[in-house]
């Protein structure tokens, strides 16, 4: 019952990827029909496909100069960077700030970086996790599940999870292994599911991979970016 | 039809306004923005042709006849000089003045007032680009960034423009292809391996280390210069690959500023 919703994710994982990469869904669209002609290279391939599920992290920096720059790494389970896409710095002006108010965040995040970044990938994910609370909006225009990480340290009130159609649920995972930190978890309040989804996929990378760690990846490559490519600065 | 006076307290209360700073009050200095004004005329002196440059003398209304002005020469000017109201005592300048345009002018330059300057400025916030790149083996369709999409210099995309294409056919003549910073950030987005080398991205499948390699390689991490002194067959390669993967991802070996010796 628990893998359930993994399979579910993973399909549809493999479902966007046929429909994004134009050539492979070319080759395999036929498959039916041309089993006994696969090479072993391409069966190789089709199998890890099938038993790799993808995970996403998205991320919202703040620049030095007041700017907001996301960034999506793509990573199978045990934290292989299959797939790094990041978008130019977004700048609002000293008019701007205060005429989008409150909402600037929310909406550069969601609508202007990361609604776009999760379009540009290869490699769909079968789950999404987000270091800024606001990053959950994602969740109404992705067809995988969103959740907020950050380790437990952090995350002073942890409350049971609610029931769905109150206010956003959050839970603390722990690893089975005991060799990472704890984490909370939160998802969108009207996703309630996700949890399910989440827990599965977390029992499943949290032996390997700390599923905080990679946004430390991701911010010394926008580090890096920054100093190489000016027009990132 | 205003009299003399009913004009100068007119056009002293406007100046006193739009003049910045006032030193006393009865002596305003200009700046080229307030002088920006078409359409004024006092007695055949148009403002707007002072433009840009500047007026080392001060125009002392009280003290000239401003009839007698030769403005035309200040074509390109900008004013610098003191603008003094006082009430001409020597002259009789207001009965020189043409009453009927200079009222036209104060009520032109009334409505002007009340006619708020519009700035446009932007205040959508556009989508930025998206730049990055897919290092999923297995010969995937790859696009390195959705900016190709842009237009070039040239003001073509990039596929269909010759000379771009040309350019780059150029770059890759040498046989390498041409920087992607993407490439540089692989090493640096992979995971970190632990010590203990349990995650499956340490070794291959179906492969573990034998301890005494364990403990060789925690040697080779912990020391600068180090030996490595295995019996033929133990595993020495291994072992100091691993050692220098385990140093790299964990940032102690960054550039070849300080290279790392591995003698086999």
């Amino acid at each position: 019952m628990g893998s359930m919703p993994l399979e579910q994710a993973r399909t549809e994982s493999q479902t966007c990827q046929r429909s994004f990469v134009g050539e492979y869904d070319e080759r395999y669209a036929s498959d039916e029909h041309k089993d006994h002609s696969m090479t072993s290279k391409e069966t190789n391939m089709a199998e890890k496909q099938q038993h790799n599920a993808f995970l996403g992290f998205l991320m919202m920096e703040e620049t030095s100069d007041h700017g907001y720059m996301g960034a999506l790494l793509v990573t199978t389970m045990q934290g292989v960077p299959q797939e790094f896409r990041c978008t130019r710095p977004v700048k609002p002006t000293a008019l701007q700030r205060p005429l989008y108010g409150e909402v600037l965040e929310s909406y550069v995040g969601v609508s202007l970086c990361g609604q776009p970044l999760l379009k540009s990938l290869q490699n769909k994910p079968a789950m999404v996790f987000v270091n800024k609370e606001y990053l959950l909006g994602i969740r109404e225009y992705s067809t995988c599940p969103v959740a907020f990480v950050q380790h437990a340290g952090t995350a002073l009130d942890v409350a049971p999870v609610s029931s769905p159609g109150g206010a956003a649920a959050k839970e603390r995972f722990e690893s089975t292994t005991g060799k990472y930190q704890p984490v909370v978890v939160k998802w969108h309040e009207n996703f309630f599911d996700d949890r399910n989804i989440t827990a599965t996929v977390l029992s499943e990378c949290y032996k390997f991979l700390d599923p905080v760690e990679p946004f430390e990846r991701i911010s010394k490559a926008t580090d890096i970016l920054r100093k190489q490519d000016k027009s990132f600065a | 039809m205003l009299t003399p006076r009913a004009t100068l307290a007119k056009a002293r209360h406007y100046l006193a306004r739009r003049l910045l700073p006032l030193e006393c009050p009865e002596v305003a200095r200009l700046s080229v923005p307030d002088l920006l004004l078409p359409f004024v005329s006092v007695n055949e002196v148009l403002f707007p042709v002072l433009g840009s440059a500047t007026i080392v003398e001060d125009l002392l209304l009280s003290t000239a006849h401003v009839t007698d002005v030769a403005f035309p020469v200040l074509a390109s000017a900008a004013v610098t000089g003191d603008l003094s109201l006082r009430p001409p005592k020597q002259s009789q300048y207001f009965q020189s003045l043409d009453n009927t345009r200079l009222a036209e002018c104060l009520d032109f330059l009334e409505v002007l007032e009340l006619r708020p300057d519009v700035i446009p400025f932007p205040v959508l916030l556009e989508t930025p680009k998206i730049q990055g790149k897919s290092y999923s083996p297995g010969g995937l369709v790859q696009t390195e960034s959705t900016e190709s999409k842009t237009p070039c210099i040239h003001g073509l995309q990039e596929e269909w423009c010759g000379m771009c294409k040309a350019k780059n056919a150029d770059r890759t003549l040498g046989g390498s292809k041409p920087f992607d910073v993407f490439d540089l950030l692989f090493p640096v987005l992979q995971p970190p391996l632990e010590e203990d080398f349990t995650n499956p991205v340490a070794l291959p499948p179906n492969k573990s280390l034998y301890p005494f390699q364990g403990k060789g390689i925690q040697f080779l991490i912990e020391h600068d210069r180090a030996l490595l002194a295995d019996e033929m067959g133990l595993g020495k390669s291994i072992q100091a690959i691993i050692a220098l993967r385990v140093l790299f991802r964990g940032g102690k070996v960054r550039n070849w500023a300080h290279p790392v010796l591995a003698i086999f």
